[in-house]
């Protein structure tokens, strides 16, 4: 069905797509979830990174101040002992420049503070270091770099507050991305879920279509089928009928022929004898067209007539045998054909002792399950054809063989006689047609018959042959014979 | 006078649609030497009037021999075998049936109807005189019952 074809095609190549849009889709949400990921994660390290910049820079204002505070003390108290805090309080300084310069390490920007930072820091070390001066001039100089620190810082601050914004709303704009990307890997999966449920769904029906009309097919063929065997069984019966009639009513006139013939016979020895003894008589009173009418054109004319309706009596006598072979009941049953064949040989023996004839059975032969009448009849009709057709004055060679071919049987009977003109394989089979020099008895009724009756046991009948080469003819047969009719017993 | 007669004389009953053949059979019955009468039918119809209803016919008159042809053109002569031999006054009357077929099923039919002879009719003429006058010599021994009494 070239229709159902062309849909299934369609189908394949539809649902291929929509596989290979599935499968893009899964792999395009896969790695845009890996990078967006990786991205995110890039950005959430960013900004911690940027809150440990802050969280330094407040570090290092506390340092600032605590320096500025200790230096404030020790020149207010003018101890020694407060000369071990403004220590701390200087490395404290020193430690946390050094770890803000280490953590901008990537930012120009910042890094381009950093030396004005140590250099104001060294500057209110250094302030811190000396002597002790007048509490408000000291004060004040110490007051100042830290206010410029102080300041350094807030910008920093200030510039890591925008990095914090930007990086944030990076991030946001990824988990936005990220989002949408999975919100149409989610709207594509449907879509091609969708579509390819309908094309299944579609063509589903279509196959269920298909199905229901070839069942419909299926079973108006079965019914064609039946009708067209009935019709042929009816027009064989028929055959088999008018055959058999027509033989039956032409042997009827033919009695008539036949008998009136032997009439006039009867009748031309009286006028035979009736002649001779006028002859002897009145030799005078007699024309000799008379005598030639008589003598000759009388018997010649009855002789034609004799020998015809003899012919077409036999010829009738065929027709009726085949017809009768087409109607008599076919008894199948297990035969061992080694048993059959000896049988038919058995019953031949006198036609095969007259030839001298050699026959030869290739036991075993294959068990075959069919009508012993009909094999018997077609292995007695083709030995008696190889009996019958020698090569010269030469005595017959026949070998019976037989195979199994899987579910069939193979019986041949091959001779070394004069062999058949491959032209005429299949006219030999035809009935009344003969084949070769006619130079032995027959009306071409064997073979016809052999063939009408594998043809009836469900089989067929081969030949292979060649002038002056022998002839082998093989009967074919399922080796179960099973009625056309009735079903196969076991 | 006519009881008297009838005992002793069979009449032959042909039933035989083809004139021809009834000529061969009758000539040859005669070449036979048989003299008796033959009453020739030439369809099924006549024959089973003649048979059953006739004043001189096998059931109201003398003993016959049927010979019957079982290719009639009007029925078949098996449903006149059969008529006969279901007639108790004609079922011991002798019935040959001569006809074409050599059919064995149509055969063993009719001598299981009753049949007592079953002839095909050669085409082999010699054949068929052989049988006619054998059929004859089968009149002369055979011994018809007196189907009146």
């Amino acid at each position: 069905m070239p229709q159902g074809q062309a849909a299934q095609r369609r189908f394949r190549r539809s649902l291929m797509r929509f596989m290979g849009l599935g499968f893009a889709a899964l792999l395009g949400v896969v790695i845009s979830a890996g990078v967006l990921m990786a991205m995110n994660q890039r950005q959430t390290r960013l900004i911690a990174h940027t809150y440990q910049v802050q969280s330094q820079i407040i570090a290092l204002r506390l340092a600032s101040t605590r320096l500025v505070a200790a230096n404030l003390r020790r020149n207010q108290d003018l101890t020694i002992e407060s000369e071990g805090p403004l220590t701390a309080a200087r490395t404290q300084l020193d430690q946390s420049i050094a770890r803000l310069a280490m953590l901008t390490a990537d930012n120009p920007r910042q890094q381009a503070r950093i030396p004005l930072l140590t250099a104001i820091a060294a500057q209110i070390e250094v302030q811190a270091g000396l002597p002790v001066q007048g509490a408000l001039i000291t004060g004040a100089l110490v007051d100042r770099p830290n206010n410029l620190i102080f300041r350094i810082t807030r910008a920093m601050q200030t510039h890591e507050d925008q990095l914090l914004a930007y990086r944030s709303a990076r991030q946001h704009g990824i988990e936005r991305g990220f989002y949408i990307a999975l919100g149409l890997t989610g709207l594509l999966l449907v879509a091609m879920g969708t579509l390819t449920f309908t094309t299944i769904q579609t063509y589903t029906r279509e196959i269920d279509a298909q199905r229901q009309a070839l069942r419909m097919a299926n079973t108006g063929l079965e019914a064609a089928v039946q009708e067209r065997t009935a019709e042929l069984k009816r027009a064989n019966s028929e055959i088999q009928r008018f055959a058999y009639i027509v033989s039956h009513d032409l042997r009827s006139p033919l009695v008539n022929v036949m008998g009136f013939t032997a009439e006039m016979e009867t009748a031309t020895r009286t006028l035979t004898s009736l002649l001779d003894k006028a002859q002897e008589e009145r030799p005078d009173t007699i024309a000799p067209a008379t005598v030639t009418i008589i003598r000759e054109d009388l018997p010649e004319a009855i002789r034609f007539i004799r020998t015809s309706t003899e012919k077409m009596d036999r010829l009738i006598n065929a027709i009726l045998r085949l017809s009768r072979l087409g109607r008599r009941e076919i008894a199948p049953e297990w035969l061992d054909m080694d048993t059959v064949v000896q049988g038919v040989i058995d019953t031949l023996h006198m036609r095969i002792e007259e030839t001298g004839a050699q026959v030869e059975i290739a036991s075993p032969l294959p068990r075959i399950f069919s009508d012993r009448m009909g094999l018997e009849q077609m292995i007695a009709n083709l030995v008696e054809n190889a009996l019958k057709y020698g090569a010269g004055a030469a005595p017959p060679q026949i070998r019976i063989a037989g195979r199994a071919v899987g579910e069939h049987i193979e019986i041949s009977v091959a001779d070394q006689g004069r062999g058949i003109d491959p032209r005429d394989h299949e006219r030999v089979f035809d009935l009344f047609r003969r084949s070769g020099q006619q130079d032995r008895p027959g009306e071409g009724i064997g073979l016809a018959h052999v063939r009408a009756l594998a043809y009836r046991l469900d089989g067929t009948v081969t030949l292979d042959s060649a002038l002056g080469k022998g002839a082998i003819f093989t009967i074919h047969l399922p080796r179960h014979h099973s009625g056309s009719q009735s079903s196969p017993q076991p | 006078m006519t009881t008297h007669q009838t005992h002793h004389s069979v009449t032959i009953i042909m039933i035989e649609d083809d004139e021809g053949h009834a000529l061969l059979i009758e000539k040859n019955i005669r070449r036979a030497g048989i003299s008796n009468e033959i009453v020739h039918l030439s369809n099924g119809h006549d024959a089973l009037e003649f048979i059953f209803n006739a004043p001189q016919g096998p059931l109201h008159n003398g003993p016959a021999l049927i010979l019957l042809d079982l290719n009639l053109p009007d029925m078949s002569g098996i449903d006149i075998l059969t008529k006969i031999k279901s007639e108790e006054h004609l079922r011991r009357t002798p019935v040959v049936v001569l006809t074409t077929t050599d059919d064995k099923h149509e055969i063993e039919r009719c001598y299981d109807l009753g049949c007592n002879v079953y002839i095909t009719k050669p085409v082999n003429y010699e054949n068929f005189a052989a049988a006619i006058r054998q059929l004859g010599l089968f009149l002369s021994v055979i011994q018809v019952p007196d189907a009146g009494l």
